[in-house]
């Protein structure tokens, strides 16, 4: 049945990491795998496989760690994924165990899994973790009834303290899991005839498989379609009610789990109140005023800190650069190296300390319950706009970069809701605009006060910043009205308790984190640098050929170096102009001239087509200044001498560019947000959708700016 | 002569891993419904 191969085996035992949302299974897994983890995807679905290796007694263990999930009733594309590798028919696609961590503190919603994950026939054992939170709560649970009740072993652990783990390791190593009896008869709930014939048609092992099969089958892809088609053709004929059976299941699984809690857990009376931060958190007023401190917090501390490596990173390569271009004959592979793939190498890597220290506050956002308040005080607002509570996750990442932000946006299970996150998200101005902004900004507004205490360029850039804002919200709105969908969504969201952050946990996902934007985005913004080079650096030979003719013949009688240099920077210009990219360039003009951009703002426009930060060394480059922030002022004085032949006028006056911001602050012009959306949506319609709408929105605002300034 | 062949070498590579990243179809087809419109 099911074709997708979650795993190749390669001879090494696999283990997989099952649990409830928020249960301490990321704490066991990092444990048991360190820095050992790898991050790929599901084969055909955009959920990340995170999985990783430990070594115990010199054998190689491979631990798969699934998305959290309540039951095996899946409801979004996380669940799902938990749902079909634990459905896996065929042994050889089959985790060889499973290790199901349960809240100590939440025992029955754990055992609803445990006792499914039991009836499918899997290899199980049982972790009851946060014993620290059982004990404050005065919940004793005697280990031995539940193990005799349930047939599977079990343990006790606190992981966040690091207690009982070494007995993890141990029950791995010495493979103590098992196959226990059946939990529920499931042929109470459906015909043991429709039970049977599915068993046979596929082969499956037990009835409980068979159950998961005509339930949830037919809804997924990853079965054949002719398997899918015979399974709904079969419960058409059968005419039963598949909800009703589930609904009745659930019934009778909890009856039974309730017998066990009963006999196996005991509860004292809680010594101390809930916790009073709640009060200020989720405080109608005060909870929107914390909230929005954190999270200027969050972003004045990322820009303040970022900015020191960001500039010993750009240090570091522009000497690789320098010392390449030195070391190696001048020619063609040497330019390319120097002014192609190692400026691009630098423009990926400069962004992991944004990127890292983002995810850092995200996890400690996270780690410590904060993020389930937000997403619960968020909801109500995000509703007129046609989003979710959890909207707030994908909107707030994508300051610092669309691409985790869109990524986000997968845990949002209702698809209208989902597609809205997806599609404004790149609105929020995110990092790679700040270049942009800050070389404009200085270009053309003046470094004065207002009112006294606040500075006019910080005000043009929150502007700016607010700006992102209401396209996104304003967007949202018409999107709600555009997109149809007769879901029906509504916010379950756990509020777990506070709890001091796991520093290890932040600093293995700040790594991963990191680690999965160097390889995926930047593998594509170093290609795209290097065929953007090749198309600045040749054009047609005969055109490229005459003007190097010029040039040499014109710097023959000139000794003065001054004019020496002078001369050379106008045939790069020149060079430059006739280049493909050039050629480019002067084709869209008549069509950005009503902007009030020139064919040299127009090649910076195709080439940070690719990442918009592309745009301040393309500026650089085709003003033959060889510049980056570093160089702000030689850059400004630079830019603010160019004359824009259309006009006569400077090129940077405050029409030109306010427009070129506001240009920037709505347009897609970021590939690897492309890239991730197709991924995400799995199809070019909404990419497309996507960049021709912010496209139209950029220009047409643009536009107007452009026509009001000037 | 070998530097035009490096910068040919590499500009290919960009090319093919461009092409394969955005283009290629996917290995497998699998789904789930929740990413495409109920």
């Amino acid at each position: 049945m099911a074709e997708t191969i979650i795993s190749q085996k390669t001879g090494t035992t696999q283990i997989a990491l099952v649990g409830n949302p928020n249960v301490g299974k990321s704490t066991i897994f990092n444990y048991l795998t360190g820095l050992n983890q790898k991050i790929g995807n599901y084969p055909g679905v955009t959920v990340d496989k995170k999985s990783g290796s430990v070594q115990i007694n010199g054998e190689t263990f491979e631990i798969l760690d699934l998305p959290g999930t309540y039951s095996l009733f899946p409801n979004s594309e996380d669940e799902i994924i938990a749902h079909r590798v634990l459905n896996q028919t065929k042994l050889e696609t089959r985790p060889d165990h499973v290790l199901m961590i349960i809240d100590s503190s939440q025992l029955s919603r754990g055992l609803f899994l445990a006792t499914q994950l039991i009836d499918l026939g899997v290899n199980l054992a049982i972790i009851l973790n946060m014993s620290d939170l059982a004990q404050k709560k005065n919940i004793e649970i005697k280990t031995y009834e539940l193990f005799k009740s349930l047939g599977v072993p079990i343990l006790s652990t606190d992981a966040r303290n690091q207690k009982g783990l070494d007995e993890v390791k141990k029950l791995i190593s010495e493979r103590n899991f098992c196959k226990a009896p059946g939990f529920v008869e499931i042929q109470q709930v459906i015909p043991a005839e429709m039970l049977d014939r599915v068993l046979e048609k596929f082969e499956l092992e037990n009835s409980y498989q068979a159950y998961q099969l005509i339930r949830f089958g037919t809804k997924d892809k990853a079965i054949p379609a002719s398997d899918r088609a015979w399974l709904e053709n079969f419960i058409q004929e059968s005419s039963f009610d598949l909800e009703e059976a589930q609904l009745e299941e659930t019934k009778i699984r909890y009856k039974k789990i309730t017998e066990i809690v009963t006999r196996t857990l005991t509860k004292k009376p809680e010594p101390k109140p809930k916790s009073n931060l709640d009060k200020i958190f989720l405080h109608p007023v005060l909870g929107y005023v914390v909230f929005f401190g954190i999270l200027l917090l969050i972003f004045q501390t990322i820009f303040t800190w970022a900015s020191y490596p960001m500039d010993l990173i750009d240090g570091l390569f522009a000497d690789i650069s320098a010392r390449i271009s030195a070391a190696l004959p001048d020619g063609p592979l040497t330019r390319l190296l120097s002014e192609g793939v190692i400026p691009g190498i630098g423009g990926v890597v400069i962004f992991i300390p944004q990127i890292a220290m983002l995810f850092g506050f995200l996890a400690i956002l996270e780690d410590t319950g904060y993020m389930s308040r937000v997403v619960f005080l968020m909801d109500r607002w995000m509703r007129p706009f046609g989003l979710h509570g959890k909207s707030i996750v994908p909107l707030v990442s994508g300051v610092a970069c669309a691409i985790p932000g869109v990524m986000a946006a997968r845990n949002i299970s209702n698809w209208k809701e989902k597609m809205i996150t997806i599609l404004i998200t790149p609105l929020m101005s995110c990092s790679a605009r700040l270049p942009v902004y800050i070389i404009l900004i200085g270009l053309v507004v003046p470094d004065e006060m207002v009112l006294g205490f606040v500075n006019l360029q910080a005000l043009a850039l929150l502007g700016l910043y607010l700006l992102g804002v209401v396209g996104v919200f304003g967007t949202a709105f018409l999107l709600k009205f555009i997109l149809k969908s007769e879901e029906k969504s509504f916010l379950l969201t756990e509020l777990p308790p506070y709890r001091i952050p796991r520093w290890s946990d932040v600093g293995i996902t700040m790594f991963e984190k990191s680690k999965t934007f160097v390889m995926e985005a930047g593998k594509v913004i170093l290609a795209i640098s290097i065929v953007l080079w090749v198309l600045a650096s040749y054009g047609p030979p005969s055109r490229m050929d005459l003007i190097r003719l010029e040039g040499e013949a014109r710097l023959e009688n000139v000794t003065d170096e001054a004019q020496i240099a002078s001369i050379e920077a106008e045939t790069s210009s020149q060079l430059l102009e006739n280049s493909f990219i050039g050629i480019m360039g002067r084709a869209i003009e008549p069509a950005i001239r009503p902007l009030g951009y020139d064919w040299k703002i127009g090649i910076a426009l195709i080439t940070s087509f690719a990442a918009r930060e592309v745009f301040v060394s393309t500026m650089a480059t085709i003003y033959s200044i060889g510049g980056d922030l570093e160089d702000e002022l030689t850059i400004r004085e630079k830019l603010d001498q160019q004359i824009n032949a259309n006009t006569g006028e400077k090129t940077f006056n405050v029409a030109t560019a306010f427009s070129l911001m506001v240009f920037y602050a709505f347009a897609m012009q970021c590939m690897s947000t492309v890239a991730v959306v197709k991924r995400e949506t799995k199809g070019w319609k909404w990419p497309l959708v996507q960049t021709v709408y912010m496209s139209v929105l950029a220009y047409v605002s643009a536009l107007i700016t452009y026509q009001i300034l000037s | 002569m070998w530097q035009e062949l490096g910068v040919g070498l590499l500009v290919f590579g960009a090319l093919v891993y461009l092409g394969r990243k955005y283009f290629s179809k996917p290995k497998s087809q699998a789904g789930c419904d929740k990413c495409v419109k109920p």
